[in-house]
C-alpha cells in the first residue's frame, strides 16, 4: 500500500512538473528577410525550439535571398543559362512558384526577377525605367525559360531571373509552422512582416487577425477575421512604393505583363489560406487580376479565401468568409 | 499491509518541494511582463523601458539617427535620418503588440505587457 501511495505521488509530481513545462510560452523578435519576425509559441516552448525557429529562417533568407551572392536564387540567375544544383528547399519554393504561375494564368510569376531589379522599388535605386528597357526585360518573363529537373537542378534561358521574394515568406512561415508542431507545440502565431501564420487557437477563442487599413499611414485595421490553423497574408499599394517628380505613386507589385506597377481598382488584398506559401502567392496574383477576374478566380478555390479592398473603400469578401469576417471601420462598406 | 519507511516520508516531502519549486519557476516564465517598451537594434539583445516613464531616447548608431519619445504612456519616433521615414510617420503606438520599425536602420520597439489589444496580429 505504502509502494503504492508512493508511486501515485511521484507520478502526480511529474505530471504536475510536465504539465506546467508545457504552458510555457515565449516570445521572439528577429530581423530577417528583409523584415522583422515575431515568434509567439504559447505552448512547449523552450530556447531550443526558439532557436532552431531562428536558424531556419536565416537558412530560408541565405538560400533564396535575391541579392546575397552565396543565395542559390543569385547562382541560378548569374548561370548563364547553365543548369544549378540546389537546395532541396530551394527547389521546393521555385517549384511551387511555376505550379502557382500556371494556376493564376501568369498573374504571379516568379521570373519577374530582371522587372524587379529594374524598378528598384524599395531600394536607393527606385526610379521609373524608359519603355524600352521596361519592353525588353518583359520579353524575359515567362514559365517557358525556367526549367527544373529532378532532383533539385534549376536553369534559366540566359537573361531571365527569378525573384521568389514574394513566397519565401509564405514558405519561411509554413516550415515555422511545421517546426512547432514537431515539437509538440498545440498554440503559435508566427508574424512575418505582417504575414501571419497561426497555429491551434487560444483556448476556446479563435485568434483574431486584423487587417490593415491600407489608406492610413499606421497599423490601423479595417476589419478583423478569426482564424484557427491557418495563414493570413495581404498583399498592398501601401507596403513598398515611391513617388516620382510629377507626384504619381509606383508600387511593388509589378504586373508581369505590362512591366508597370499593377494599376487597378484595387488596394490592398488579403487571402487566407492554411497553406502559407500558397496564400502569398494568390495575394499578389489576385491583386494583379484585379477585382472582377480575382473574386471569379477565388471563388473556383476550396482551399482559399479572399478580401479584396478597393480604392474606393469597398470591401468585397469571398463566400467562405461572410460570416468569419468583422468590419469595424464604418468609412469602409460591403456593397450588397 | 506494509507502513511506509521514514525514509519515504522524506523522499515524498523531497519530490514535492522539487515539484513546487519548478511550478514556480515555471510560472515566473508564463507570467507576462508589465507595460514595458522593447527596443531592438539589428541583432543585439533589447533594452527595456517603462512605458510610464517620460523619457526620450537617442538610439543613433554612427551616421543614423533615430530619437524616440516615451510620453504619457505613448511611444513615437520622433525623428529619424532614414530613407523612408516610415518609423516617424507611423505615430503614436500605446497598445501591447503594436510596434514601430525602422527597417533602413533595422531598429524595433514593441510594446510589451498586459494592455491587450483587440488583435492578435496584423495582416499587412
Amino acid at each position: 500500500m505504502g509502494k503504492r501511495i508512493f508511486s501515485i505521488l511521484i507520478l502526480t509530481s511529474f505530471l504536475l512538473v510536465s504539465c506546467v513545462d508545457s504552458h510555457r510560452s515565449m516570445k521572439e523578435v528577429v530581423f530577417v528577410m528583409d523584415t522583422i519576425v515575431t515568434l509567439d509559441v504559447r505552448d512547449h516552448a523552450n530556447e531550443k525550439l526558439l532557436k532552431k525557429m531562428t536558424d531556419r529562417l536565416m537558412e530560408i533568407d541565405s538560400l533564396m535571398s535575391f541579392s546575397k551572392e552565396e543565395s542559390d536564387i543569385y547562382q541560378v540567375n548569374h548561370a548563364k543559362g547553365e543548369s544549378v544544383l540546389v537546395d532541396s528547399s530551394t527547389y521546393y519554393v521555385v517549384k511551387k512558384a511555376v505550379e502557382y504561375t500556371q494556376m493564376s494564368g501568369g498573374c504571379f510569376d516568379p521570373s519577374i526577377g530582371r522587372l524587379v531589379a529594374l524598378w528598384g522599388i524599395g531600394s536607393d535605386d527606385e526610379h521609373v525605367p524608359s519603355i524600352k528597357e521596361i519592353e525588353e526585360v518583359v520579353e524575359t518573363i515567362g514559365l517557358d525559360k525556367i526549367s527544373l529537373s529532378e532532383p533539385n537542378s534549376i536553369s534559366l534561358m540566359d537573361g531571365t531571373m527569378i525573384d521568389v521574394g514574394a513566397i519565401a515568406k509564405g514558405f519561411a512561415a509554413d516550415e515555422m509552422i511545421r517546426i512547432a508542431k514537431e515539437a509538440g507545440v498545440e498554440s503559435a502565431i508566427f508574424n512575418l512582416g505582417g504575414n501571419i501564420s497561426v497555429l491551434g487557437s487560444k483556448g476556446s477563442d479563435s485568434f483574431r487577425i486584423g487587417i490593415r487599413n491600407p489608406f492610413s499611414e499606421s497599423d490601423e485595421y479595417f476589419g478583423i477575421v478569426e482564424v484557427t490553423d491557418t495563414s493570413v497574408v495581404t498583399s498592398g499599394n501601401y507596403e513598398r512604393y515611391f513617388i516620382d517628380e510629377s507626384g504619381v505613386k509606383y508600387h511593388h507589385i509589378l504586373d508581369p505583363f505590362s512591366g508597370y506597377p499593377a494599376d487597378n481598382e484595387l488596394s490592398g488584398v488579403t487571402v487566407i489560406c492554411s497553406s502559407s506559401i500558397k496564400a502569398d502567392a494568390f495575394s499578389t496574383a489576385l491583386y494583379v487580376m484585379g477585382l472582377e477576374k480575382g473574386l471569379a478566380f477565388i471563388e473556383q478555390m476550396d482551399d482559399m479565401e479572399a478580401i479584396f479592398v478597393t480604392n474606393s473603400r469597398d470591401v468585397y469578401l469571398s463566400t467562405g468568409l461572410q460570416t468569419s469576417f468583422l468590419l469595424c471601420d464604418d468609412s469602409f462598406r460591403i456593397p450588397e | 499491509m506494509n507502513m511506509m519507511k521514514r525514509g519515504d516520508y522524506i523522499l515524498i516531502i523531497f519530490l514535492l518541494l522539487f515539484a513546487g519549486v519548478l511550478f514556480l519557476h515555471n510560472m515566473n516564465n508564463i507570467q507576462e511582463k508589465g507595460t514595458m517598451v522593447e527596443i531592438r537594434f539589428a541583432d543585439e539583445d533589447p533594452i527595456y523601458v517603462s512605458i510610464d516613464q517620460n523619457t526620450t531616447l537617442d538610439l543613433s548608431h554612427g551616421d543614423l539617427v533615430n530619437i524616440l519619445c516615451i510620453e504619457d504612456e505613448k511611444v513615437y519616433m520622433l525623428e529619424s535620418n532614414c530613407r523612408d521615414q516610415l518609423c516617424v510617420r507611423r505615430g503614436e503606438i500605446s497598445l501591447e503588440g503594436e510596434s514601430i520599425v525602422c527597417l533602413p536602420h533595422r531598429i524595433s520597439i514593441v510594446i510589451l505587457g498586459t494592455d491587450k489589444g483587440d488583435i492578435d496580429a496584423l495582416s499587412q
